[in-house]
């Protein structure tokens, strides 16, 4: 009986230690950036308060996301569901509309541009408060972009601006280019003509930071300190739990007519739109697996919206493996994309006709879609050598699984042209990996715009060691330096239109695949919310009317 | 006792020594690279070197383990490549939060699967025992991310009496619970019902009834007595797994706990945060398993541990 007492006693001993170590806390644990840059701030690190401490009243709006699971700094991670967020926190000196006009944010007006296109005068507007207190000034505006060549990671949005070279690699600590006249006034000079140059500085990499408090905060940065112009003030971030913002009252715009806005972090895309249906979350993305469940619902239909993002899936061949371009063009040739679009994707998406999506410069509207033509394919192989047919490693990305099933679709498609499809599946890391290392022969991906212009959307393919095809053409090189050269709207369109025809359809170096429609689910409660092409999300000016 | 206590201990240092080596030596041979993966859009050459230097992954295998192993002697695993987080402070997050799961659905499994598996076995042949065994089946058959979206749409959509996902209340965590501890519970009910048919069987159950001793007293005293052995094997190493994180059950409930963790860590290929997750796990394995080793010792006056004893 006393060995009975001393187990049960030693298990329950266990059970209550065990117990006792989460105990805590029932609530999400959460750091919370307490509104003033202090040595409590830089304390704060590494401590936690409970999110109930951090939560808004009021209008809030609930949106169900990914987790960011990295600091809340595009400067750092580009990934859009940061933007998602940080997009109603930061803003950028510009914003760009709808129709890909620019118009000025952080500024009293758009700026002048000298004659030659290289230099331009900005003006900042008055008084712009920072949420912790602090006025916008020309010195946050450089230290943002000077420290944004530091973080090395989007650094080259920055490449033609003078001094770019010298801060990057390391010979100048500051950015020549960029003169400061007074507090509100600065002038930035580039190297060449830069077209799309006012287009970057609407960016969220560009998002203007207050100097003295980013420096003040280092690695707490996007963590648990998060400062800027926005309409919403960050309150709390954890990942893997949410964020809470909260309104400013000083917004310089007006303040916001929400309370707040919070971010419940929330992996599986079945369980998001659970927590939509039962009232939990206002906002979700529709994965395009669950869309026809939810589609076919009546009582959600209704509150279904859909935007097609400025970007495209495409499928890319490495030119090491595949060096003849009949190869590569069979190989394009032997994909069904009508079918994946409409099977697999669920009639979410439409068979490209250009890599260059319909609404920026460059897109050419009378090409035809790309075609299955499995015959044709055939008849290349043989005319390049390969009546045998070929053999092709299709590697895909594991964390999109619709790639996986396209890429499985393929393969059964491709039989029919005579090219034995092997499809090799890889996580994020590897991918990224061998994307770089030239290990990805065949690969799918996808591009979005940073920016409304062509130049955003080829970018990758001039640099031969940044592009998973090798792919490198003279040509193509020359009309895209050509493209950054004019402002002239027509001569670029004739310019990008051509290079886009050398990349997809004279080399095929890589081929379109497939235009996505993006759904979401929005509480009709809500109003005025703003999502753009680029896939950025503004609450800004958004209500909860009842 | 105690030396066998201690010298399991001292036998962990080495375990998870070799542990932390063939996780790194792992990482460094499959493909996969955090830069490459952080610097996904512009990822130049250069950039890449740059940032490669800046997280001292530029440094000779050698060094770069030595330098992890003269931090982990001091539980210091370094911090996250991406969160720049104290790998130690994201791990005690995470604990906190999968040791609450993990505890309710022990309690759970345990609960459901003990009782249930002695009941079956005393009943054996009837229908209740098949329809217990049936039960079971379905239990560790059923796959738990099924279970745990079934329960949501039942209890959270549909009755709207718990919480779909989240972790902030106590009620957030019953689902997440139930759907990880069926499985367990399903093991568990078959485990005990083949220990204790094997112990019912036994002379001295048969003796104790002669005598007169009263039914639920011969099944519970001298029957589930000796019957534990397997069954605390089994809880023991069960609890051990629910305390290393699930990660399907924490994904689909948005639980960010140490099963979360790991597959951040490896799917990023961020070493630090993976080290420490793996040095966690393979700590948890080893002091649960020497808990259940010593726990034989109270369960059977037979089995002694000291010197020249095993």
């Amino acid at each position: 009986m006393k060995k009975k007492l001393t187990i049960v006693s030693i298990l329950c001993a266990m059970v209550l230690s065990l117990a006792a170590c989460g105990s805590s806390s029932d609530t999400p644990e959460t750091t919370a950036a307490d509104g003033s840059v202090s040595a409590e701030t830089t304390a704060a690190a590494g401590e936690t308060a409970a999110a109930a401490e951090t939560t808004v009243s009021g209008k809030v709006v609930r949106v169900a996301a990914s987790d960011p699971k990295v600091a809340l700094d595009p400067q750092q991670y580009t990934y859009s569901i940061i933007m998602k967020i940080t997009d109603n926190v930061t803003e950028s000196l510009l914003k760009t509309n709808g129709d890909g006009s620019l118009e000025p944010v952080l500024l009293a007006a758009m700026p002048e541009i000298s004659e030659d296109q290289l230099t331009y005068s900005f003006e900042l507007l008055p008084d712009v408060k920072f949420h912790n207190g602090e006025i916008l000034t020309s010195a946050d505006v450089k230290y943002s972009y000077e420290r944004l060549i530091k973080m090395a990671k989007m650094a080259t949005l920055l490449q033609y601006v003078a001094g770019y070279d010298e801060m990057s690699d390391g010979t100048a600590d500051e950015l020549s280019g960029f003169q400061i006249q007074d507090d509100t006034h600065f002038t930035i000079t580039l190297k060449q003509p830069y077209a799309p140059f006012l287009s970057v500085l609407s960016t969220a990499y560009t998002a203007i930071y207050p100097a003295a408090a980013c420096e003040e905060a280092g690695d707490t940065w996007g963590m648990q300190v998060l400062y800027g112009t926005g309409p919403f003030k960050m309150d709390s971030y954890q990942t893997g739990v949410g964020a809470v913002l909260s309104r400013f009252d000083d917004y310089h715009g007006g303040a916001a007519k929400l309370d707040g806005v919070e971010y419940k972090f929330i992996e599986d895309v079945n369980t998001q739109v659970l927590e939509y249906q039962a009232g939990n979350v206002d906002y979700v993305d529709v994965d395009p697996s669950i869309y026809p469940v939810y589609s076919a619902n009546p009582e959600l239909s209704d509150q279904m919206h859909g935007f097609q993002p400025t970007g495209c899936y495409s499928l890319t061949l490495n030119v090491n493996t595949y060096p003849d371009a009949k190869v590569r063009e069979a190989i394009a040739l032997s994909i069904d994309r009508a079918a994946i679009c409409e099977s697999i994707l669920h009639g979410t998406a439409t068979v490209p006709t250009s890599y260059i999506p319909a609404g920026i410069i460059g897109h050419d509207d009378t090409l035809p879609e790309f075609e299955y033509n499995p015959e044709r394919a055939k008849e290349l192989l043989a005319e390049a050598g390969y009546a045998d047919g070929i053999d092709l490693r299709v590697t895909v990305n594991t964390a999109y699984q619709g790639n996986v099933a396209i890429a499985t679709a393929f393969q059964e498609q491709a039989k029919a042209a005579g090219i034995r499809v092997e499809v090799e599946q890889v996580d994020s890391a590897a991918w990224s990996d061998m994307k770089a290392s030239g290990g990805v022969d065949c690969g799918i991906s996808n591009w979005y715009v940073d920016y409304s212009d062509p130049e955003s959307m080829l970018y990758p393919m001039t640099k031969t060691d940044t592009n998973s095809s090798f792919w490198h053409n003279d040509e193509f090189d020359q009309l895209m330096a050509d493209g950054i050269a004019t402002t002239d709207t027509a001569e670029r369109q004739e310019i990008y239109a051509k290079a886009e025809h050398i990349m997809t359809r004279e080399d095929w170096a890589t081929t379109p695949l497939y235009n996505e429609t993006k759904y979401y689910l929005l509480n009709p409660n809500i109003t005025g919310f703003e999502i753009d092409s680029t896939f950025r999300m503004f609450w800004k000016d958004a209500d909860i009317v009842q | 006792m105690l030396s066998y206590t201690v010298k399991r201990l001292l036998q962990t240092i080495f375990v998870l020594f070799g542990i932390s080596l063939i996780t790194f030596i792992l990482l460094q041979v499959v493909p996969g690279d955090p830069v490459a993966l952080m610097l996904e859009k512009r990822a130049d050459p250069e950039t890449i070197a740059k940032v490669r230097h800046e997280l001292g992954l530029d440094l000779p295998w050698v060094t770069q383990y030595l330098n992890f192993i003269k931090g982990a002697v001091h539980l210091d695993f370094g911090t996250s490549y991406f969160t720049k987080e104290v790998v130690s402070v994201a791990l005690m997050r995470s604990f906190k939060v999968t040791v609450k799961l993990a505890c309710m659905a022990f309690v759970f499994a345990a609960v459901i699967g003990i009782p249930s598996g002695i009941f079956s076995a005393v009943k054996r042949g009837k229908g209740i025992d098949t329809f217990v065994m049936i039960l079971s089946i379905i239990g560790v058959s059923a796959p738990a991310f099924w279970v745990a979206i079934i329960l949501q749409i039942i209890f959270g959509l549909k009755l709207a009496v718990l919480p779909i996902s989240g972790f902030d209340s106590i009620a957030s965590y019953i689902l997440p619970s139930v759907a990880l501890g069926a499985r367990y519970a399903g093991n568990m009910a078959r485990i005990t019902r083949t220990s204790m048919l094997e112990v019912l069987g036994q002379d001295y159950i048969r003796t104790a009834k002669a005598k007169g001793v009263k039914k639920w007293a011969v099944i519970m005293k001298h029957g589930l007595k000796n019957a534990l052995i397997p069954i605390v094997t089994l809880v023991g190493t069960d609890f051990g797994y629910m305390l290393t994180g699930s990660m399907l059950i924490e994904k689909v409930f948005s639980i960010p706990g140490i099963g979360k963790l790991a597959v951040d860590a490896m799917s990023n290929r961020d070493l630090p945060l993976l080290e420490g997750t793996v040095m966690y796990i393979a700590f948890v394995f080893v002091i649960v398993n020497l808990i259940v080793d010593l726990s034989y010792a109270f369960l059977d006056p037979r089995i002694r541990y000291g010197k020249g004893e095993a």
